[in-house]
């Protein structure tokens, strides 16, 4: 059962460092992991569509009704971090995601529809991450941590440099972009939608 | 960024945690800021410690006995005295011991049976049955001089042919001589130490000179000299002097001319006889002439009176009897202890002589038998003893370690107890006992106890432990009374022995002792004639013989023994340069005495001539009270407030005239501490328990510079967080590269700090050992260092004696070379309880185990040795490391040692951060697995070592593995 201490340990083991036994732990070094772990870890499950770490939910409106423009209010998942990806307004099968008709306020999806479900992305357990986004994180942890456990800029780099590239990659460099080509092998194929322009053309 | 710092000795020790910012010296770098049950040698190295081999259970407190004793002597003698605790009482039995068998001295019924722990025979003896007698033969005297306290002539100086001679007659004021005092037999090596003198015979040759008027000559006193003093009966012979040389007889084989003599007396200088002449006719004058004295000094020595037929025994029904401990001779006039410690339940008690030998008339003395009872429980730390760790070494093959504790004086030979015998010395009064040796004997001093002396009897079980016998006991007048008696005083002669006339009665009885002082003179009454007529001794010659007028001189009273029961005894004593020193006694702590010289036990300060006794008082501003003495370059002597030395010009002896003790420092020591002179310096323990420090020549001067200026430094300044109040420190000169000079200092805390002292390089180690207890005290004879420890066995503290042993890795440690294989161990109950104890076998460690029912039973056996005790694990941690990234040395920064080179010296285990390093060697087929794990000599590297830190440290330990290790160096790769 891997924790996110056992990930935290593993970076910390990259970067030269002995282990943590816990957050709790009085070190500079857990105190270090404890204020990066989180974040880093939000971050990463923001920086792509990750399908471990998607789901969907049908959500209940609020009984408060918007102020104008809007019909309805419907609170976001409290799980959320990163999302919507998708918003529908049908249980239907292959009914189409909504393009339009809707607007994110705060934690809330404003629309007029009487039904909402969205796909997001949530924190999974660290026992159900995959191996390669579990690779990634300790990667991403290990460039986190340099500076705070090592003092040392040129070993920050070096981890950063080998989870997301170098600067110029814009951070979707390095075992990242690996990451997401496995991600999308998960995805499977997509159909470009033809039938508007067939449509278009047979107007003329 | 990577750095390789190497670390290539430990010879700084463990630096103080104050020490951790200082990279500017070089302490710094060949420091540690843990080691901890190493000790470093003198090449560099640390070395985890030898382990503590079991020697003995420390024998705890006596307990006297609750129960009334009914105490008889069936032979005779005042039962009562053998039980009063009181070592000038005796029980002398009046039945002729012969054949009888039992011939029972003492027997005590103690009403019901009693749990006794330990017997004790103190100055047991038989008279004097049998002797061996013997004399010095005729020894011809070579020293003479006058003695004017009788007579009215001296005689004439020897003249190279005669002693003396002196012209008598023509009236009655010129008709007797002076004592000739004839004195030197020089028998001193014809004498054995225990002879017992019984006789003393001189011949006088002498005649009658040139006369007128055939004027006679004849003998008026002929005496002893003792001390240079006339003493005993007149043995003048009767018949007048012959016109040529004839010798004349006096005394004889038992004859002791009503005086008390010992050999001490009898050896000294000043011993001879004394004649007067005298003439009975006045019309004319005759010269008497003594050509030669002759002394033959009788004496005996005492004999075995008995093969080993004196012993102890008990009974619970008073009809069968059982040995208590083993036999041991009683010997005429020659008194010996004896103690025994065996648990037993009895009521019946009795000390007596089981055996047939024939012992003619022979009687039966014994000072006291005592009994004390047993305590079931040692919970309570009052039923535990302190000790005393005294070494005795007498030779390379003969050395001894003493321990002491209530009452007893256990004596060890390489580890195996050999005797006991009892002690004046309760438990309390060990922690101030000091002694110093010569040859055969021990000097030991307490302020509450008269010094004792403890002499080897020839063999390993055979010991002595008596009060010592002085010769003369300065005196002091604690309570002076000055007088100006109104009676003229009118000295006989300005100098030696002379009367003391005064013009009326002053004197009293009680004057013996006294003195007089005045016409610039000073006297000490040694004798009470009348009350107005005694006899002195000039200390300071007087100006001249006149009358010295009424109310111009001075009788002192108050006068008495600087040393007694009432007044104390001395706190400390050294024998040196021929003379034995005491520094400071209980009502005087800040005087110091030197015997006369070669007469260790006479402190008669006679007329301060350069042989007699020294005396001075320290000069401080308080009273500072000597706790030790030492003798180094100088006589040095330790106080609670400051140093002192006495300036010796090189080959020159000390004398009371050139005596000037001179301050050397103002540390001040420790109360209950001692000194050790080590590697050049005397050491000693600073008065607030915060430091050790070595007093020793000033840099720049020498022992032959006049004005020698010593100093006192810290020595354990880099280190004081290891020295915590100590109690005792100890010293062992090195003998070899294992055992390199140590200095031993126990803390208060119950742990030892150890360190190697190696001047002439530079080496002063600090490292502390701790165990499985409390370490107490340390004792070190030879190159052995004896430990009282302190373990708390199934939840009860009990005290042991424990030894290092380079071959032994852990403590309290049962340690067998064994003959043939073995797996069952016994008698393990008084060491280990049921206690879970770890094993060592034939050098393999083992899994630990708990001892049941007193045994312990291996897994496999061992084959040539093994161990049982506690562990310990050492620690060294480097000092952080001083990264220098750009020529400064800096401690700023985060850094991670990733990899260490450790050098290793026969080790069989190490471990980094807890990581062991790949030390094993499996030997040689045909079974590689089954062989003990072999010592390693090399070096071997461990890396991938984790860990950011600012300080950049590694631990290196044995993760409970108690097998040798010795790190001769440390290499490391860095990442700054």
């Amino acid at each position: 059962m891997a924790t996110d201490v056992d990930f935290c340990n593993r970076a910390l083991n990259l970067i030269g460092s002995d282990a943590i036994s816990g957050f709790q732990q009085v070190s500079d070094k857990a105190a270090t992991c404890a204020r990066q772990y989180s974040g880093t870890l939000s971050m990463l499950l923001s920086m792509a569509h990750w399908r471990f770490a998607t789901r969907k939910r049908s959500l209940s409106p609020l009984l408060t009704s918007p102020v104008n423009v809007w019909q309805y209010a419907y609170q976001l998942p409290s799980d959320l971090v990163a999302g919507p990806d998708a918003v529908y307004n049908s249980t239907a099968v292959s009914a189409p995601p909504m393009s339009s008709g809707y607007e994110i306020f705060e934690r809330n999806i404003l629309t007029n529809e009487s039904r909402i479900i969205i796909d997001y992305r949530f924190k999974p357990s660290e026992n159900n991450f995959p191996d390669w986004f579990a690779q990634l994180l300790v990667l991403a942890l290990a460039g986190a941590f340099a500076m705070g456990v090592t003092d040392q800029e040129d070993l920050a780099a070096e981890w950063n440099a080998r989870a997301f590239g170098t600067p110029e990659h814009n951070m979707r460099g390095g075992f990242f972009a690996v990451c997401a080509q496995i991600n999308r092998q998960g995805g499977g194929a997509k159909i470009l939608p033809t039938d508007a322009l067939l449509a278009e053309r047979n107007s003329l | 960024m990577k750095q390789h710092p190497i670390q290539t000795n430990f010879t700084s020790g463990e630096l103080d945690p104050r020490m951790a910012s200082r990279i500017d010296v070089q302490q710094y770098y060949n420091g540690a800021e843990r080691l901890r049950n190493v000790i470093v040698n003198h090449l560099g190295g640390a070395v985890r410690c030898p382990g503590m081999q079991h020697i003995d259970v420390l024998d705890p407190l006596v307990l006297a006995l609750e129960n009334s004793v009914t105490a008889t002597a069936p032979n005779g003698g005042t039962a009562a005295n053998g039980l009063d605790d009181d070592f000038n009482t005796k029980v002398t039995t009046t039945g002729n011991i012969g054949t009888t068998n039992p011939y029972v001295v003492l027997h005590y019924d103690l009403g019901a049976d009693v749990d006794i722990r330990s017997a004790e025979i103190i100055g047991a003896s038989t008279d004097v049955s049998t002797a061996d007698s013997d004399d010095t033969g005729l020894r011809k005297v070579n020293k003479s001089s006058n003695d004017a306290s009788v007579g009215d002539k001296p005689w004439d100086a020897p003249n190279g042919s005669n002693l003396g001679a002196v012209q008598l007659g023509f009236d009655a004021s010129n008709n007797q001589s002076y004592y000739l005092r004839c004195m030197n037999p020089n028998v001193s090596r014809l004498i054995p130490a225990d002879a017992t003198i019984v006789g003393v015979q001189a011949q006088i040759t002498k005649k009658k000179g040139s006369t007128s008027f055939d004027q006679n000559i004849e003998d008026a006193q002929v005496r002893l000299v003792v001390k240079g003093v006339i003493v005993g009966n007149n043995k003048a012979a009767a018949g007048d002097w012959l016109g040529s040389f004839f010798t004349t007889t006096y005394g004889g084989a038992a004859d002791l001319w009503g005086y008390s003599l010992t050999r001490e007396l009898v050896v000294r200088s000043d011993f001879g006889i004394a004649i007067s002449a005298r003439t009975n006719e006045v019309i004319g004058s005759a010269y008497a002439v003594v050509q030669s004295v002759k002394i033959k000094i009788y004496y005996s020595t005492a004999v075995t009176a008995s093969p080993s037929e004196f012993r102890i025994q008990y009974s619970t029904d008073d009809a069968a009897w059982n040995n208590y401990g083993d036999a041991f001779q009683v010997r005429d006039n020659d008194e010996v202890s004896f103690r025994h410690t065996e648990v037993v339940t009895a009521r019946y008690w009795r000390y007596a002589r089981i055996g047939a030998t024939n012992l003619g008339t022979a009687k039966a003395i014994v000072r006291n038998f005592n009994v004390f009872a047993d305590t079931t429980s040692f919970a309570s730390t009052g039923g535990l003893s302190d000790c005393a760790f005294v070494d005795f070494d007498f030779s390379l093959d003969q050395r001894y370690m003493i321990v002491f504790t209530d009452r007893n004086a256990a004596v060890y030979e390489n580890g195996i107890l050999q005797t006991n015998l009892p002690t004046p010395y309760t438990s309390d009064m060990l922690g101030l006992l000091r002694w110093d040796q010569r040859l055969d004997t021990v000097a030991l001093f307490h302020p509450d106890v008269p010094p004792q002396i403890m002499q080897r009897q020839g063999r390993a079980d055979r010991w002595v432990l008596k009060a010592m016998v002085f010769d003369y006991i300065p005196k002091y007048a604690f309570n002076l009374v000055v007088t100006n008696p109104n009676q003229t005083l009118t000295p006989s002669a300005v100098t030696g022995s002379i009367l003391l006339t005064a013009g009326g009665s002053t004197f009293v009885a009680g004057d013996v002792g006294q003195y007089v002082r005045g016409n610039g003179g000073v006297a000490r009454i040694y004798e009470y004639t009348s009350g107005t007529v005694v006899k002195a001794r000039v200390e300071i010659p007087f100006r001249d013989s006149s009358a010295i007028p009424a109310g111009s001189w001075k009788l002192e009273r108050g006068y008495e023994a600087a040393w007694s029961t009432t007044r104390g005894w001395p706190n400390c004593g050294l024998f040196y340069q021929g003379r034995l020193w005491i520094g400071g006694a209980r009502s005087l702590p800040d005087t110091i005495w030197g015997s006369r010289l070669s007469l260790f036990f006479d402190f008669d300060p006679g007329r301060a001539d350069a042989d007699d006794a020294i005396e001075a008082t320290l000069e401080n501003r308080d009273v500072s009270g000597i706790l030790n003495i030492a003798a180094a370059n100088h006589l040095l002597f330790f106080t609670k407030t400051a140093e002192f030395y006495i300036p010796q010009a090189p080959n020159e002896p000390l004398t009371p005239s050139n005596f000037l003790p001179r301050k050397a420092d103002n540390k001040g020591s420790r109360t209950g501490t001692n000194v050790v002179n080590a590697d050049g310096v005397t050491i000693f323990v600073q008065t607030e328990g915060a430091s050790i420090q070595k007093l020793k020549l000033a840099d720049g001067t020498t022992q032959t510079d006049e004005n020698s200026i010593y100093a006192a430094e810290d020595i354990s300044g880099l280190s004081a967080h290891l020295i915590v109040t100590p109690v005792q420190i100890a010293f062992r000169k090195a003998t070899g590269p294992d055992d390199p000079n140590l200095l031993l200092v126990v803390n208060s805390d119950g742990t030892l700090a150890i360190c190697t002292l190696e001047q002439k390089q530079g080496i002063q180690a600090w490292t502390l050992r701790s165990t499985n207890g409390l370490v107490k005290r340390v004792g070190v004879i030879g190159n052995e260092i004896y430990l009282m420890v302190e373990r708390t066995i199934d939840g009860v503290a009990k005290r042991f004696i424990e030894r290092f042993n380079n071959n032994c890795t852990l403590d309290g440690a049962v340690f067998v070379e064994v003959d043939e294989p073995v797996t069952l161990v016994t008698d393990l109950e008084d060491i280990f309880g049921s206690e879970e104890v770890q094993i060592i076998l034939d050098d393999a460690y083992q899994n630990p185990q708990s001892v049941e029912g007193g045994e312990l039973t291996f897994d496999r056996e061992a084959a040539v040795n093994y161990q049982i005790g506690f562990g310990f694990d050492p620690l060294i941690r480097p000092m952080p490391v001083a990264r220098n990234p750009d020529g400064g040395a800096v401690l700023r920064g985060k850094k991670r040692v990733s990899e260490v080179l450790l050098f290793l010296y026969k080790t069989r285990w190490a471990e980094i951060n807890g990581q062991p390093v790949g030390l094993q060697q499996y030997g040689a087929a045909p079974s590689p697995l089954d062989n003990t794990l072999q010592p390693f000599t090399g070096h071997k590297t461990v890396d991938g070592l984790l860990g950011w830190s600012e300080e950049g440290q590694f631990d290196i330990t044995q993760g409970g593995i108690p097998v040798s290790m010795t790190i001769t160096g440390i290499e490391m790769k860095v990442r700054l």
